[in-house]
């Protein structure tokens, strides 16, 4: 038996795979071979340290704010996710149009509140569509400073479209990622 | 009812609190998260090493096995899963490029992550294993890639079967063995480093 060979027995039998071949190859190889032996020995450490390990308590009150959470967001119906998507649309769309027409950074912010709102007012299947515009708005509005530092050189109205439409982007692949794990999930 | 929490989950018993938290019994559901929230938040711990955000993942994981607690189909582990759910919620996560995640580099850096990672909780029972060597194990997991610290998880914490975990992580038995293998490589040479 080649080292190689002793290594990968050694961890086909940590993994708990008792089908392979008999033992006593690799017993005799062990015998001979102090680098295997020792290997062996490091390794197996390895194993028992990591089957001791304990898991780490979430903080105090962790059932308490999940069974709040329940209680508060009934099981919602999937077409309801169709409606937020709607809002969420609206919120973007009007997004755009102020930015197209330069709107000010308050609007921006008023938006931006808005959007994180849908997730107290709205069922609990918004609320990854509700994050997903609070967090892409404000992401666009984090671009703000950079740009307004270059107004001189782009007009207003299209830079705040250029912040518009990154919003939008942003949102709009936070969707997709949304609906993809809750169809993995499913 | 009161709430009491099984030390190993009892499959009988946990097959009675799924289908009573599919009928809508929120109790039911309570013995449920009492049974995993340590060992999710821990899984989710070692995979976005922030404390903060594996807890709200793992509040979330809980929220949504409740909610689509209908479409679960009981002839697969409970357990797979909800570990799938919370698998796809940090691996979603992660791939936030404005996540408040701590980077695996960062973590690593200060050591405080890996302690915790580690819940640097070596059991009395172990013994081969020095406390230097403790630490530097801790740190080695946090520095683990998520595969590979995900995959170590469910096997060394969840006891899962190499065939549960090719399940939960979506992969095959074989790529499950190989970064198994090679995440006990990683560790065994951080076990074998000098001070």
């Amino acid at each position: 038996m080649d080292c190689q060979t002793a290594r990968q027995i050694m961890d086909d039998l940590l993994d708990g795979d008792v089908s392979g071949p008999e033992h006593g190859p690799l017993d005799e190889h062990l015998a001979c071979c102090n680098s295997c032996a020792r290997h062996g020995s490091e390794i197996r450490a390895v194993d028992d340290w990591a089957r001791h390990l304990q898991p780490t308590p979430p903080s105090a009150g962790f059932a308490d704010a999940v069974m709040a959470r329940i209680v508060a967001k009934e099981p919602v119906s999937e077409t309801s996710a169709t409606g937020i998507e709607m809002i969420a649309a609206a919120v973007l769309a009007m997004a755009v149009i102020s930015a197209m027409l330069g709107a000010s950074e308050a609007v921006y912010e008023w938006l931006v509140a808005a959007a994180g709102s849908l997730r107290d007012v709205l069922g609990a299947a918004a609320a990854d569509l509700a994050d997903a515009g609070r967090e892409g708005l404000t992401a666009a509005a984090s671009l703000a400073g950079p740009l307004d530092q270059v107004k001189g050189y782009v007009s207003p109205a299209w830079a705040m479209a250029a912040i518009g439409g990154a919003a939008l982007l942003v949102v709009v692949f936070d969707l997709v990622q949304a609906r993809a794990v809750a169809r993995k999930t499913m | 009812m009161p709430a009491t929490v099984l030390h190993e989950t009892d499959d009988e018993q946990e097959r009675r609190w799924v289908a009573a938290a599919q009928g809508g019994d929120p109790d039911a559901f309570r013995r449920i998260v009492e049974t995993y929230r340590d060992r999710l938040y821990t899984f989710l711990l070692r995979l976005v090493r922030h404390h903060e955000e594996a807890e709200d993942l793992a509040q979330e994981a809980f929220v949504r096995a409740w909610r689509h607690l209908s479409g679960y189909d009981s002839r697969w582990p409970f357990r797979a899963w909800l570990f799938t759910i919370a698998r796809n919620l940090a691996l979603n996560a992660l791939r936030r490029p404005w996540a408040t995640i701590i980077s695996i580099e960062a973590g690593a850096e200060d050591g405080r992550n890996a302690l915790a990672l580690a819940a640097a909780t070596a059991s009395p029972a172990e013994q081969a294993v020095t406390g230097e060597q403790k630490r530097r194990l801790g740190q080695a997991l946090g520095q683990l890639s998520v595969q590979a610290a995900m995959i170590f998880t469910l096997f060394y914490q969840e006891g899962m079967a190499i065939s549960e975990i090719a399940q939960t992580v979506g992969m095959t038995a074989g790529a499950v063995k190989v970064a198994l293998h090679r995440a006990r490589q990683t560790l065994r040479r951080r076990l074998c480093d000098s001070p």
